[in-house]
């Protein structure tokens, strides 16, 4: 069996949550106080991680599709645990989407979005054929890599000249409200709700004891990326250029004017994207193939590859007739309806059934 | 590893088969002659000389460099003397086994030497006066250790053969190394010689943990290959798994050391090379201290050291000798024309045909001015100019010395002048280009080189389909190649993927010595620590 | 097996599914370096480019082309089109175009007077949508004939998209890029302004060059002197040079070490003129309320150095420094109050974010009672303007070069 380091986990956690909000933003619906709203999202959304380790712990060694049927019993658990495959691949598909609405505004206007898909999809196959440990090593070496790049852009954007922190000023001058709103359902469950799928993952961990300390540490350094990422951007391009865009990050990327050579570094912000949803998409098909592994109990869980991969091709390709219509549904439909249901609602009921049980369980112990 | 699947797995035992088809088939062809002469090589030497001599000059036959002397130990006592000409110090035979023996059968008490019993013992104890001396029972060995360059003498009634080790021929004398040149350090390098080359590796480590395992590779060439490690540094399994893999080859000749890298490598598809090849015994023996194992074949100045993995490329023997801030600094510089020479055409081209918003403005007019007039769309061009300067490259290789230095100057300055003035190629291409070539040759490591030159055309064709987005495309495609690679059971990206942060203070910079306390090595099993703490040298007080 | 398989699946793909949809040659695309839009008398929208002729761009001496070249005019080309809205006229330009229009490096764009009076917000939206957008670029407006101002002289630069760059990025005049325009339209509390372009002549007429140069036609120059003043996204107004500055000063957008204060010394004080160069200059709104009346309190605190004096004042003595310092100090408050006379009676727009700083103090405030009438509050406002120079270096000597022991003012 594969398995992967503390630091690998470290690093794949980081990129996943990260995800595609580095190009995103993180709310700009809040406007100037998404970086409030950041900051909240991750203290809440780290609470809610530590439902997920602390139902990890109850199970120790099994993954999520196995904590239902074990808590549940097989007829109920059962169905619930195939929901989370098929969520898994559906988010892949949406994280697909909003790649295929990306490269074409940005570096490739007329190139079908099949063709860039198709190759796109492609490279995760090559990435999941390898393997998690491959597909940990490569977290690894971008991490470091990501970081450094980061600094760079924050670096240049400072040198740049056009920052204005008073930008930032009034803090919630259009009331809590405004922040609540975007902190709940779509912040907490988007970037953080989605930890859940590493719950696969953690059983290959080498060392099960360090999987909390380092989850956390991800959640809250990630949080606080996303809040200084906001921040500047809220600082350089003003609260309306941040809310109006699609893109806020990658804008403020093109902003980079150093001694008018140092400029339009818009590759760089397509790379950070690729590069991070390139890993949430193969971390997110690794877990439902894996998922799938487990719950059909097949030996080789690569047979699945290629059929997931196609599906989420299709989906990627087929998911939402426009931009807007895409941005929509992940903003309305998939929190109430899939998220909170699959990321907050039964992971606490099996919380409160898991802890039922044991305590009645030790009961009968200690009756014995 | 579950890899290995199905189709992979059915298309490697068909192809098992059919080789083991075709082995059977030559088997039977030749299976009377073998057999013949297998029954024969297996018995043992005769007692009767003459017998002898027909056998082996019946399997000498047609070789007019093997030299069979007959000569008399005493009244009628015949000897034989059967070696190479040209591998044999024919001197020392003279002196040191045919004269004495000549000399000692002429002397007073000859009867009573002359039974079978104790031949062998006065002839090693009291006549021949070489260092070196083995027996041997059968033909078989007699034929073995004459074609290694031993002086076999027979002598009648004695039932069983001495071979005198008196080996010597012409060699190259230790030179400067042509491939791996520094600006400080030693400069001597292997020769074709492998006991030259182990006793060099000898001189620099002095210790009984340096260990010369011998092997013997190659059906016809019977070539020597020397495992070499330093037990108690290196990983015994390392060592066990590299023995493994060499004992399976069966090969009919091994000329270079590139058969057995090619061989035994993890993956013999991938582009990357995963053993390295040196031919300083400086390198060899620094690997050795951070717990590789090298391989050394005989006839070739090149020693493999495995595993391998891909950081190690970039260093060079220099940046251990000179002062650890200028290197580290031409380290760092090393990486980035690392990246250069892997990307920087096809950036060139997915920039100017793609993206030329992402081009400074200053920089657009100005290419653009270079451009106007030029005939083949920027891909074609870069490719025609790559594909020159690999040729020219290729050219100065194969060209003999004095040529090829006009050959590069025709090359480069004529023709590129030339090419430019005519319109025919863009200043900035040729500068690209021009680059690129440069930075290939930062790497230190050749083969690896290699690798990142094959990998450029990758990129530059999928730059001129997909733009950026190809470029970043196949760089992910060949970092997914990279962390899924091994390189003797090391991850070939490690120590970054795994990190290891002990062993970065020699990646991308190299600490002084005083700080490189422990092994960066990555297989090190017991002996960690390579010097005292705190040798940091300080002003006495 | 399997990853060589994949590899080649990938290479596969792109071989035979592509077929190079984005694929442009350097040689087939017209880069647009400035951009020029104005309304004609008909209500049609009038779109120029400015596009630089890469054959005549001999500088980077691609040998062949030989001498030549890099004669002012000739290297630029201006070519413009007219059409309903600003999308029919860019369509109409590609079609009279052979190459691919390319508007990423755009230096400036700037818009005429009767489009602005109507609204710009539509052009703004053009410009900012593509992803050719580059919200770098300069805004500027002008009343001079746009084709004009495109088609002028560069002078020492390459082109005049480069030369009105430069000056933009000088700091000395209104130097508004797109995405601050866009910022100050959409953030409340503020409005729009950008730089004006205006025509120069190239050579101060004195009375030699009149007589040796009458012959030849007078050279002209477009260069950044005044401003326009937007309410929303209409144009309200234009400010002449002056002004600027006092505006540069109350948005806190004096750059360093260009700007200059010129202080004329008063009679009694012996007459005479003072030049200094501004070090440093920091600008703080602060708004207080104070039993319900709103007033605007401005500190402007500038680090100056004295650049030429040619008065009688003996610098090397404190007092007369300390003298100095508050002539400034009156000047930047004379060039502070001008502006504001002028935006707050004349324009009634509020560019200087007053509102904004309000809204950053008192938000609550701000969105009970000023926001949806600060139109009318504006106009009315108290400011206070408190100025504090200090000159901690006078240059390498003390006193100007013409005085006498005897006239020094002590």
């Amino acid at each position: 069996m594969e398995r992967i380091s503390n630091y690998q986990l470290f690093a794949i956690t980081t990129l996943f949550q990260t995800g595609t909000t580095i190009i995103f933003g993180f709310s700009s619906a809040a406007g100037r106080d998404a970086w409030i709203s950041a900051i909240l999202s991750t203290c809440l959304g780290a609470i809610m991680i530590l439902l997920y380790l602390a139902l990890m712990r109850m199970n120790p060694g099994l993954t999520l599709v196995e904590w239902y049927p074990r808590q549940f019993g097989r007829w109920l658990g059962t169905p619930i645990a195939w929901m989370y495959p098929l969520l898994f691949i559906y988010d892949a598909g949406r994280a697909l989407g909003d790649l295929r609405d990306l490269i074409p505004t940005t570096i490739l206007p007329t190139t079908p979005s099949g063709v860039i898909l198709t190759i796109f999809m492609a490279v995760v196959a090559y990435g999941l054929f390898c393997g998690i440990e491959t597909i940990g090593r490569l977290g690894e070496v971008w991490l470091p890599a990501l970081i450094l790049l980061f600094i760079l852009e924050l670096i240049f954007i400072f040198s740049s000249e056009i920052t204005h922190i008073e930008t930032l000023r009034p803090v919630a001058g259009q009331g809590w409200r405004k922040i609540w709103n975007s902190v709940w359902p779509l912040g907490i469950t988007q970037t953080f709700g989605e930890t859940l799928g590493l719950a696969m993952i953690w059983p290959l961990v080498k060392q099960p004891e360090k999987i909390m300390k380092t989850t956390i540490a991800a959640t809250l350094i990630v949080g606080f990326f996303i809040a200084l990422l906001d921040m500047v951007a809220i600082a350089v391009l003003g609260e309306a250029t941040f809310s109006r865009s699609i893109y806020p990050l990658y804008v403020l990327i093109q902003q980079i004017n150093i001694a008018n050579f140092l400029q339009n570094l818009d590759a760089l912000g397509v790379m950070y994207f690729l590069t991070t949803s390139f890993l949430k998409i193969s971390i997110h098909l690794f877990t439902a193939i894996y998922a799938i592994q487990k719950l059909t109990k097949v030996e080789n869980c690569r047979v699945f590859i290629v059929p997931v991969v196609v599906i989420v091709l299709y989906l990627g390709m087929k998911m939402a007739s426009s931009v807007i219509d895409h941005i929509e549904a992940g903003l309305k439909v998939l929190p109430y309806n899939l998220w909170i249901p699959l990321f907050l609602v039964l992971p606490v009921m099996l919380f409160i059934v898991t802890w039922i049980r044991q305590k009645l369980g030790k009961k009968h112990k200690e009756m014995e | 590893m579950r890899r290995k699947q199905t189709i992979g797995t059915k298309i490697k035992k068909l192809l098992q088969k059919i080789i083991e088809n075709i082995m059977q088939a030559s088997d039977e062809t030749e299976s009377e002659f073998i057999e013949q002469s297998q029954s024969m090589m297996k018995q043992r030497i005769s007692q009767n000389l003459e017998d002898n001599e027909a056998f082996l000059k019946n399997i000498f036959d047609k070789s007019s460099d093997i030299i069979f002397r007959n000569f008399q130990v005493g009244k009628n006592q015949a000897g034989l003397l059967i070696f190479i000409d040209g591998l044999t110090n024919s001197e020392a035979v003279n002196s040191d086994v045919l004269r004495p023996l000549i000399q000692y059968g002429n002397s007073a008490n000859q009867e009573e030497i002359l039974k079978e019993s104790n031949i062998k013992n006065i002839l090693q104890n009291q006549v021949i006066t070489t260092a070196q001396l083995s027996g041997g029972k059968t033909n078989e060995e007699v034929v073995k250790s004459v074609l290694t360059g031993d002086v076999a003498i027979l002598v009648d009634g004695m039932g069983q053969a001495i071979f005198a080790s008196m080996r010597q021929w012409d060699k190259r004398s230790v030179e400067e190394p042509q491939v791996e040149p520094v600006i400080r350090g030693p400069r001597e390098g292997f020769t074709e010689s492998l006991r030259t080359n182990t006793s060099m590796v000898r001189r620099r480590l002095k210790t009984p943990t340096l260990k010369t395992e011998l092997m013997k590779v190659g059906r016809l060439s019977q070539t020597d290959v020397v495992i070499i490690y330093l037990t108690g540094i290196c990983d015994e399994k390392l060592v066990d798994e590299i023995r493994k893999r060499i004992s399976r080859i069966d090969i009919d000749v091994i000329l270079d050391s590139g058969y057995i890298e090619e061989l035994i490598e993890d993956n013999p598809s991938s582009v990357f090379p995963q053993l390295a090849h040196t031919e300083r015994p400086d390198k060899l023996a620094s690997s050795l201290l951070e717990g590789q194992v090298g391989i050394m074949v005989d006839n070739t100045p090149f020693a493999l050291i495995a595993p391998h993995p891909f950081f190690r490329m970039m260093q060079a023997p220099d940046d251990y000798y000179e002062r650890a801030l200028g290197m580290s600094l031409i380290r760092l510089l090393r990486y980035v024309f690392l990246f250069i020479a892997l990307l920087m055409p096809a950036v060139y081209i997915a920039l100017s045909t793609f993206h030329q918003g992402m081009i400074p403005t200053e920089l657009l007019l100005s290419m653009a001015a270079s451009r106007e007039n030029i005939p083949f769309p920027a891909f074609i061009e870069a490719m025609i100019m790559e594909i020159f300067f690999e040729a020219l490259r290729e050219a100065g290789v194969r060209l003999p010395r004095p040529v090829g230095q006009t050959v590069s100057i025709v090359g480069a300055l004529v023709i590129g002048q030339a090419a430019i003035q005519a319109g025919i190629v863009s200043a900035p291409m040729v500068i690209t280009v021009s680059i690129t070539g440069i930075a290939s040759f930062t790497v230190p490591q050749f083969n690896q080189a290699i690798a990142i030159r094959v990998l450029r055309f990758m990129l530059m064709i999928l730059a001129g389909m997909l733009g950026l987005y190809g470029v970043f495309m196949g760089f992910l495609v060949i970092l997914i190649h990279m962390a899924s690679l091994r390189s003797f059971g090391v991850p070939y990206l490690s120590p970054i993927a795994p990190l290891e942060l002990s062993s970065l203070k020699d990646v991308f910079i190299r600490v002084p010595w005083w700080a490189m306390v422990t092994r960066p090595g990555f297989t090190v099993s017991e002996d960690i620590k390579r010097m005292k703490d705190s040798l940091r040298p300080r002003p006495p007080k | 097996m399997k990853k060589i398989g994949i590899l080649l699946l990938v290479i596969m793909n792109a071989v035979l599914l592509s077929g190079c949809w984005d694929r442009v040659e350097i040689n087939d695309i017209a880069i647009v370096i400035a951009v020029g839009v104005d309304k004609m008398d008909n209500g049609d929208i009038c779109l120029s480019l400015l596009l630089p002729v890469p054959k005549k761009l001999s500088s980077s001496g691609s040998g062949s082309s030989g001498g030549g070249g890099g004669e002012g005019n000739g290297s630029t080309l201006v070519i413009s089109e007219s059409g309903k809205s600003i999308m029919d006229a860019y369509r109409k330009l590609q079609g009279k175009l052979p190459r691919e229009i390319l508007f990423s490096h755009i230096r400036f764009i700037i818009i005429g007077e009767k489009l602005a009076q109507e609204g710009v917000a539509g052009v703004l939206d053009f410009f900012s949508r593509p992803r050719q957008s580059n919200l770098r670029a300069h805004i500027l407006f002008t009343r001079e004939n746009i084709d004009e101002v495109l088609g002028g002289e560069p002078g020492i630069e390459q082109s005049v998209a480069e030369m009105i760059r430069e000056e933009g990025e000088m700091g000395i005049g209104a130097g508004i890029d797109l995405k601050d325009f866009i910022n100050m339209l959409n953030e409340e509390g503020v409005n729009p302004w950008a730089g004006q372009l205006v025509k120069l002549p190239l050579a101060v007429e004195t009375k030699k060059n009149e007589k040796t140069e009458a012959s030849k036609p007078k050279k002209s120059y477009f260069s950044i002197r005044g401003a326009a003043v937007f309410d929303k996204d209409k144009l309200v107004g234009w400010i002449n040079y002056d002004e600027v500055r006092g505006v540069l000063w109350l948005r806190d957008e004096v750059k360093r070490g260009v700007g200059a204060v010129n202080v004329d010394v008063p009679e009694e004080k012996g007459g005479g003129k003072m030049g200094m160069r501004i070090l440093e200059a920091k600008t703080r709104l602060q708004p207080k309320i104070n039993e319900d009346v709103l007033t605007i309190h401005v500190y402007i605190e500038a680090t100056t150095v004295i650049y030429d004096n040619s008065s009688k004042l003996d610098l090397s003595d404190p007092k007369i420094i300390y003298d100095a310092e508050k002539m400034a100090e009156n000047r930047i408050k004379g060039r502070t109050q001008s502006a504001l006379d002028k935006l707050q009676k004349q324009l009634q727009s509020d560019v200087l974010g007053f509102g904004t700083a309000v809204y950053r103090e008192y938000p609550k405030e701000w969105r009970e009672k000023y926001k949806d009438n600060w139109h009318e509050e504006f106009p009315e406002l108290n400011v206070e303007v408190a100025c504090k120079v200090s000159i901690p270096r006078v240059g390498f000597v003390t006193n100007s070069l013409t005085r006498k022991e005897d006239e020094i003012i002590k």
